[in-house]
């Protein structure tokens, strides 16, 4: 298949998928029905979710506002990637960080430092909705971790050694995990990003999409892990353009 | 029994997942990284609630932290992360 007519079929796809995804947003705006007082409904109703109000509140009362705050790191990045981004595609001219030879001690203790690192931006994650901590933090812990590899290994001979497409393929699910996740809320309850696996509002399917523990969350920890590996596989691209720049940029 | 359990298969396969792209490391290193890994989750105790119940008791090791370092080893391990030898 010529590069040209791939380009075609995938300009399509995404129409596709911005139509579709405009729909179900418009639909839902369509037949919000705005209830007074529903805050105050929800101070009461959000510890009967999770144990942190704040991840119910963020995930579950304002998704949008998350979806939204998500998907400005995907403006950021490219923002970033169009400004410093040259480096990674030239490879006569070589950045400072691409070959690095990491000190004695750099090399004992950073391979097991950054692997903690990672247990612990994982252990962030799962913990959203019970702690102070959700997908936002781990995702950062994650991204941190790999850029502390970076500056110590650079890129070129790092054993953390993340492509650009493996980090924007991460970034990729997290953001289309999110949006499947507020279509399965259409699916059940015609309302986009419904909670289906609180059932909260009591729209039938009370088990699908319930979360393996004995909290209420729902669907809640799935969107923290989807948010986890956007701001990973974000930050972490974000971080190897700003390694992989010139100095000139 | 475990009552997170969700937490702790999801933190296998995203641990997995992470690891995938991590290339095969000093044998050493993962065992002597583990013993730490179990340190940590003894000092981390029941954050956030992830703890092992054998029959009554509550053992105070935090489970998701060690799976979540048993997913990047296995990751890290079983496909291999592109080869023990760091090149471009």
């Amino acid at each position: 298949m010529k590069f040209k007519e791939a380009n075609q079929y995938r300009n399509l796809a995404a129409l596709a998928a911005f139509l579709i995804f405009s729909g179900v947003i418009l639909h839902t705006f369509y037949t919000l029905k705005v209830i007074p007082g529903i805050s105050y409904l929800y101070s009461l109703i959000a510890p009967n979710i999770a144990p942190n109000a704040v991840t119910t509140i963020v995930f579950d009362f304002r998704g949008y506002d998350t979806l939204g705050e998500t998907l400005i790191l995907i403006t950021s990045v490219i923002t970033v990637s169009v400004v410093f981004g040259r480096g990674a595609f030239i490879e006569e001219e070589k950045a400072e960080l691409k070959h690095v030879v990491p000190t004695p001690i750099q090399s004992v203790f950073g391979a097991p430092v950054i692997l903690v690192l990672m247990c612990f931006g994982l252990l962030l994650i799962f913990g959203g909705h019970l702690t102070p901590g959700g997908g936002f933090q781990g995702g950062s812990v994650l991204a941190t971790a790999f850029f502390i590899s970076v500056v110590i290994y650079g890129v070129r001979k790092n054993p953390f050694h993340y492509s650009h497409d493996f980090l924007i393929g991460m970034e990729t699910l997290g953001a289309l995990i999110f949006l499947l996740l507020g279509l399965a809320g259409v699916a059940v309850s015609g309302y986009y990003l419904y909670n289906v696996g609180a059932n909260i509002w009591g729209y039938g399917l009370v088990d699908f999409l319930r979360y393996a523990d004995p909290t209420n969350a729902g669907i809640v920890p799935y969107l923290n892990v989807a948010v986890g590996l956007e701001v990973f596989g974000s930050l972490s691209v974000a971080a190897v353009f700003l390694a992989e720049a010139r100095k000139h940029d | 029994m475990i009552d997170f359990i969700g937490a702790v298969a999801a933190s296998l396969v995203l641990g997995f997942i992470i690891g995938l792209k991590i290339r095969r490391l000093p044998g050493i290193l993962y065992v002597v990284l583990f013993l730490v890994i179990l340190v940590l989750s003894y000092f981390v105790g029941d954050y956030p609630f992830y703890i092992f119940q054998v029959g009554k008791e509550l053992l105070p090791i935090n489970a998701v932290l060690i799976t979540s370092y048993l997913g990047i080893v296995l990751g890290s391990v079983l496909p291999g992360g592109g080869g023990s030898e760091c090149e471009d």
